[in-house]
């Protein structure tokens, strides 16, 4: 453990007394705006201006300078570039290498496979061992961007914008409304793609292409957290430069790796449904989601509206209107630090039938249960060992039946009545 | 010098023919026919191969042969200007004219066979329900039912299977621009138009994986629109159904694998 954080402190050293990286190929940007935003600062602390300052001025500049360029360089030496990317050997490791092999079982589940990552990272087209590399580039970059901050060439044209994973947050997961997601999510969402969204399927994918894709987002996301964490420490909360590598990784990259290898742990395994084999189970189990879903306990139609046409906030006061919590911070003042407009947040119009974390009453459930995290969707159940939802597992399988019986009601008639009815009829 | 450039234009007819000579033999040729209908659509496809084609070498040959012939360096006599020939000119007009009226009549019945002329019933009966979108292929198989936009309809994207030897109608949709719904095995080739429902049919006749292609620029992504036919009998088809219909009822998920070793 010594040698390795002795060596990868070499290795920022190595980076910091100077090589940069190759002309032309593209860089990991690091991203002011929420440095600005975070820290409350302006472009003009970190630069030294023609206007005459005092030397404490001039000294706090120099210090806001040199913080940034730290994290500009950590960010080097602890991930490397999209061409090489790097990792330090407690955060990833190439799975071919003799060290991943050592390893147990669990500790290797906690790493990255930087094998995986090099086959995505790069520039697309192969390199020269003829193995295909750069499949981020070549499929993902235009929106998500080299960074994977959400922001790429296309991304200004799409509605929801893609995701920015320096966030760390993603909606559409099985685990508990504050975890990771596992990566049987990522997989999922890339080989399903998100309806409703312009994320489209990449099916047809090899599976190793997939896997090397998921472990690429995985890389990309942690790398973002930690520039936004170290970024904000430093410069947010004037914390000092940490003094050795082992500090670095301790304060701002561990918890990060270590909450992305607790994820597995935090998956949402509900109980079996209410039996409802028969019709008339199965109305019943409807009726009641839907007395729910109208009712006070769960207000769903808060957001999704009394037609469940997510129309509720049509028109709302500025106050009322939902965003995102990327977009929620966006105003006229700071507009200009964000490479992308406001966006409003559309609650689901369910009469749809398209269900963007997927269609399966399990996903539902899911998203009933935790949430959405990063939007307003609240989480309806109780978190495990954690604070207590107004739903009870009955209750949101009843909700997830009427959610799924929604397309397929009238909105003048509604569905329930008129099946009970027909039923009676029949009998 | 002269007459290096009149065997230069006689490269044109001599490589544009083997060319094609030469094509489909090293595979450069239509994908294999597995349809019913296709032989139609390859017939008229050679017939005005072989028309143009004949017709692109005697050209050349003609123009080669001119350039040839009157090479200024074995020519002296000054040049000689017309007003043309009337006859000639109707003549090159009305052939082609007629060519391109009868290629007209000629394909009608394929048009017919291929657009037209729905199989009795099949348009109530579709087997998939297929929904162009940037930039996918999204799929909707009717349930048991045999009926679409009911709750037990199957859902599934870009992985397209049809059962082998039957007739199969695909209720073509798109979500937002142009697309086009391209089975180059199957010859079949339709837009997909927003706001439109337009039943493809056709019947495979073997099985196996095939391409399904966008065949119209749709949008930045329109390569990235890739999707796979699967050809295979129908029991195996039927089973392929209702392993994605009980997979999408889903209430439990297993646990993910116990680590390695």
């Amino acid at each position: 453990m010594a040698i390795a954080l002795a060596s990868a402190w070499g290795a920022l050293l190595l980076v910091t007394s100077g090589c940069s990286p190759q002309h032309g190929s593209p860089e990991f940007r690091v991203n002011l705006q929420d440095i600005l935003q975070e820290s409350q600062k302006a472009t003009d602390d970190f630069r030294v201006t023609g206007r005459e300052e005092d030397d404490d001025a001039k000294a706090e500049k120099k210090a806001n300078r040199e913080k940034l360029d730290f994290v500009a360089t950590a960010l080097v030496a602890a991930f490397g570039t999209p061409d090489d990317p790097y990792l330090f050997a407690e955060v990833g490791l190439p799975s071919d290498d003799p060290k991943w092999r050592s390893l147990e079982p669990e500790d290797r589940k906690k790493r990255l496979d930087l094998k995986k990552i090099e086959l995505a990272a790069g520039s697309p087209g192969g390199d020269r061992e003829g193995k295909q590399r750069g499949l981020f580039r070549q499929h993902c970059a235009h929106c998500h961007g080299v960074t994977g901050d959400g922001a790429g060439p296309t991304a200004a044209f799409l509605n929801p914008y893609p995701r920015d994973y320096r966030q760390g947050v993603f909606k559409f997961k099985s685990t508990e409304r504050n975890a990771k997601p596992t990566t049987a999510d990522l997989k999922r969402t890339l080989v399903e793609g998100i309806p409703g969204t312009a994320m489209p399927s990449f099916m047809l994918l090899p599976n190793d292409e997939i896997e090397a894709l998921v472990e690429y987002v995985k890389y990309l996301s942690i790398r973002g957290q930690f520039e936004r964490d170290l970024a904000i420490g430093l410069l947010a909360q004037d914390e000092d430069i940490p003094k050795t590598g082992a500090e670095l990784l301790e304060t701002y990259l561990t918890p990060i790796v270590e909450r992305w290898a607790e994820s597995e742990a935090k998956v949402v395994r509900p109980p079996e449904p209410p039996p409802s084999d028969t019709p008339e189970d199965h109305l019943a189990s409807v009726q009641k989601g839907r007395e729910l879903f109208f009712g006070k306990q769960a207000g769903c139609l808060k957001c999704h509206g009394p037609m469940a046409l997510g129309d509720a906030n049509d028109g709302a006061a500025e106050k009322d209107r939902l965003f995102d919590d990327w977009n929620k911070n966006k105003n006229a003042e700071n507009i200009s630090l964000w490479l992308l407009p406001k966006l409003e947040l559309k609650p689901r119009n369910l009469r749809l039938g398209i269900y963007r974390g997927g269609r399966r009453p399990i996903d539902i459930y899911r998203r009933i249960h935790a949430g959405i995290p990063g939007g307003p969707m609240p989480a309806g159940g109780t978190e495990q060992g954690g604070q207590k939802g107004p739903l009870e597992p009955d209750q949101i399988w009843h909700i997830v039946n009427y959610v799924r019986s929604l397309p397929y009601e009238p909105i003048s008639r509604p569905h329930a009545e008129r099946a009970t009815a027909l039923l009676k009829e029949r009998n | 010098m002269g007459k290096f450039w009149s065997i230069l234009f006689l490269l044109v007819p001599i490589l544009g023919v083997g060319l094609f000579v030469w094509a489909p033999g090293a595979g450069f040729w239509l994908p294999r026919d597995i349809s019913t209908h296709g032989h139609q659509i390859d017939h008229l496809f050679y017939f005005v191969l072989w028309l143009t084609g004949v017709v692109f070498a005697a050209t050349e040959v003609i123009l080669f042969w001119f350039l040839w012939k009157y090479d200024a360096n074995s020519n002296r006599e000054p040049v000689k200007y017309t007003h043309g020939s009337h006859n000639l000119e109707v003549i090159w007009t009305i052939l082609p004219a007629a060519t391109l009226l009868f290629i007209a009549i000629y394909q009608m019945n394929a048009w017919a066979d291929v657009k037209m002329r729905i199989p009795k019933g099949l348009e109530k009966k579709p087997t998939v329900e297929v929904t162009a979108r940037q930039f996918e292929w999204r799929l909707r198989y009717p349930g048991p039912d045999g009926v679409l936009g009911t709750p037990d309809d199957i859902h599934h994207v870009n992985d397209l299977h049809v059962p082998l030897d039957e007739e199969v109608m695909v209720q073509l949709k798109s979500m937002d621009v142009l697309h086009d719904f391209f089975l180059p095995h199957l010859r079949i080739k339709q837009d997909a138009v927003p706001g439109m429902q337009i039943p493809v049919w056709f019947r495979a006749t073997e099985p196996g994986t095939y391409d399904l292609v966008c065949a119209e620029l749709c949008g930045w992504g329109h390569y990235k629109m890739k999707g796979r036919l699967t050809v295979e009998p129908r029991a195996k088809f039927d089973q392929w159904l209702r392993e994605l219909a009980s997979a999408q009822e889903a209430t439990q998920e297993a646990a993910p694998d116990e680590p390695e070793e």
